[in-house]
């Protein structure tokens, strides 16, 4: 019997402390050795954590709060539709320094990244904008130098 | 009076614009008149405010106001001066020639984001760039960098915690990144980092932090391949300066006039100038001036020689470099003679003169010894070979001299 409860009770604990998949990470802002970047990690139950960090500095804020998992699905499907899955994975300007933005989703099975540098995409444009009306209510907005 | 002064404006205005635009946007050259100066000029047209102006040029001029150095390789305490100067101007005030010599730079608010460049070529096209006003210092000297072709000299990392990868994002341009080359560990705390290279950890081309140097100036160089010092700007300053340009000898010579008829010693001074046209050889110019008296029972006779030769003049070791030093050279000359002979007979009371002047091509085949000191040199021999030619013979003459000669 104290077996039983031993396993039982690591079962649980195992299934508590496990964090829901990330589907959605963020990373915009400097492209050099110094300056800012904004970090945002969204799960699939609406689980958001942002933090705005310097780059090899020390974190200037930080934010958790959740938004609705259907708002979630909505922005996955329209990643997809914009054809977020079949860009490229870097595009550069070809610029030294600046600023840009890294996002990797995760959606039906597929996981794709897309890097910008000094740069911007119309179908990135557009997702970010979805997303910064996502966190508005939470005063954050997401900047890459778009 | 429109005239006169429209173009009086134009001269005035150009005046005041300062400095003459160059032909490329990041221009490294060496100086036309001096092969031991190298030019670094950067222009940049600030597409802004005229207070974006003031601020990038006050900020680019202190930076690069800075004089380096190229060492030579055999003396590293010659070499060849580096010297860095940055043109900035207002992009709405330039021709539209002119735009294309000036790196196009557009001044946006200060967003919290990174001003970037574009990585010039050096003498060759014109980039861009968008800078933030109010940049953390030194961030305008950095980008600078960039125009005038310097690349970034850190590298970064970032987490992908959708994936579970370690994305690289910027690579060392010369491997390995740091850290065994995995440049830094990001991770979800901490999804972008980023390290200096190796050996730049106070390099502004990786860090903020540090200031412009010379290091990074002579990277600039030597992209451009202006690195190497010419060979004159390599000899020691003390030869460089003792080289001489002329060489002026005057001094008392004894000359032995070698006719089968006549012959005799005379005295009287020769004088020379030597144009050098390399540190070893020069083109010289003799002139010398003899004479011998004889008396018999009813005459005297004057003897007097006029020569003037011209030729190479050769010094196998560099000549006049060190003080108290032996300075060897030979000669070769030819040109002409004049031999004078005026008669005077005393007869009776009475004096009467015969003189008579003829004229022989002249050679001067020689070598002289001298020694140098602080301001002169003393000309411890020369010995010629001068012969003549009168009345179809020929007369073999030498000369011997001594003197003192100067370098100028």
């Amino acid at each position: 019997m104290p077996k039983q409860l031993i396993s039982l009770i690591g079962i649980l604990s195992l299934a508590l402390s496990a964090r829901p998949q990330v589907v959605l990470q963020l990373n915009a802002g400097s492209r050099a050795s110094w300056g800012t970047n904004q970090d945002l990690f969204i799960d699939q139950q609406g689980h958001c954590r942002y933090y705005l960090n310097e780059v090899n500095g020390k974190k200037e804020d930080s934010s958790f709060f959740s938004v609705p998992a259907v708002q979630i699905d909505s922005l996955l499907t329209k990643a997809q539709q914009l054809g977020f899955f079949g860009l490229n994975e870097k595009y550069d300007a070809g610029r030294a320094d600046g600023a840009g933005i890294f996002i990797s989703l995760s959606s039906s099975g597929k996981k794709h990244s897309v890097d910008l540098r000094n740069e911007d995409l119309p179908a990135i444009h557009e997702l970010v904008d979805r997303i910064n009306r996502i966190l508005a209510p939470h005063r954050i907005r997401i900047n890459y130098g778009q | 009076m429109r005239y006169f002064v429209l173009p009086f404006l134009a001269i005035l205005g150009a005046l005041v614009q300062g400095c003459v635009v160059q032909n490329h946007a990041s221009t490294i050259e060496r100086d036309k008149n001096n092969p031991c100066a190298v030019h670094v000029i950067l222009q940049v047209g600030i597409d802004g405010t005229d207070s974006d102006v003031i601020a990038v040029r006050e900020q680019l001029e202190a930076c690069y106001d800075k004089e380096c150095f190229i060492p030579c390789a055999s003396d590293n305490k010659l070499g060849c001066k580096v010297l860095s100067h940055v043109i900035v101007k207002k992009w709405s005030a330039l021709s539209g020639d002119d735009r294309k010599n000036f790196h196009h730079i557009k001044m946006v608010d200060d967003d919290k984001l990174p001003s970037n460049a574009d990585i010039g070529t050096p003498n060759g096209g014109a980039g861009g760039g968008t800078w933030r006003r109010h940049a953390y210092p030194r961030t305008y000297c950095h980008e600078a960098l960039h125009l005038l072709g310097l690349p970034d000299q850190y590298c970064s990392r970032i987490f992908d915690l959708v994936t579970h990868t370690i994305k690289e994002e910027i690579k060392c341009t010369v491997p390995p990144d740091p850290g065994g080359g995995t440049c830094c560990t990001p991770d979800s705390a901490w999804p972008r980092c980023s390290q200096p290279c190796l050996n730049h950890e106070h390099d502004l081309m990786a860090t903020l932090s540090a200031e412009l140097t010379c290091s990074n100036i002579l990277d600039v160089v030597k992209k451009a391949g202006f690195d190497q010092c010419p060979k004159e700007c390599c000899e020691t300053p003390h030869q460089a300066s003792l080289v001489p340009k002329n060489l002026f000898f005057l001094g008392p010579s004894y000359l032995r006039f070698g006719d089968k008829d006549i012959h005799y010693s005379s005295f009287g001074f020769s004088g020379e100038y030597t144009r050098f046209v390399s540190p070893k050889l020069g083109a010289t110019l003799d002139i010398g001036l003899y004479f011998h008296n004889e008396s018999q029972m009813d005459y005297n006779v004057h003897f007097q020689q006029f020569n003037i030769t011209g030729g190479l003049t050769y010094y196998p070791i560099q000549p006049y470099t060190e003080e108290h030093a032996l300075n060897f050279s030979a000669h070769a000359l030819a040109g002409i003679s004049q031999f004078s002979t005026k008669y005077l007979y005393s007869s009776g009371g009475s004096t009467s003169v015969d003189k008579n002047t003829v004229y022989s091509f002249h050679a001067n085949i020689g070598a002289a010894l001298d020694w140098s000191l602080n301001a002169f040199n003393i000309r411890l021999l020369q010995a010629d070979y001068t012969p003549t030619f009168f009345s179809h013979s020929i007369q073999n003459n030498f000369r011997l001299s001594i003197g003192i000669s100067f370098n100028f």
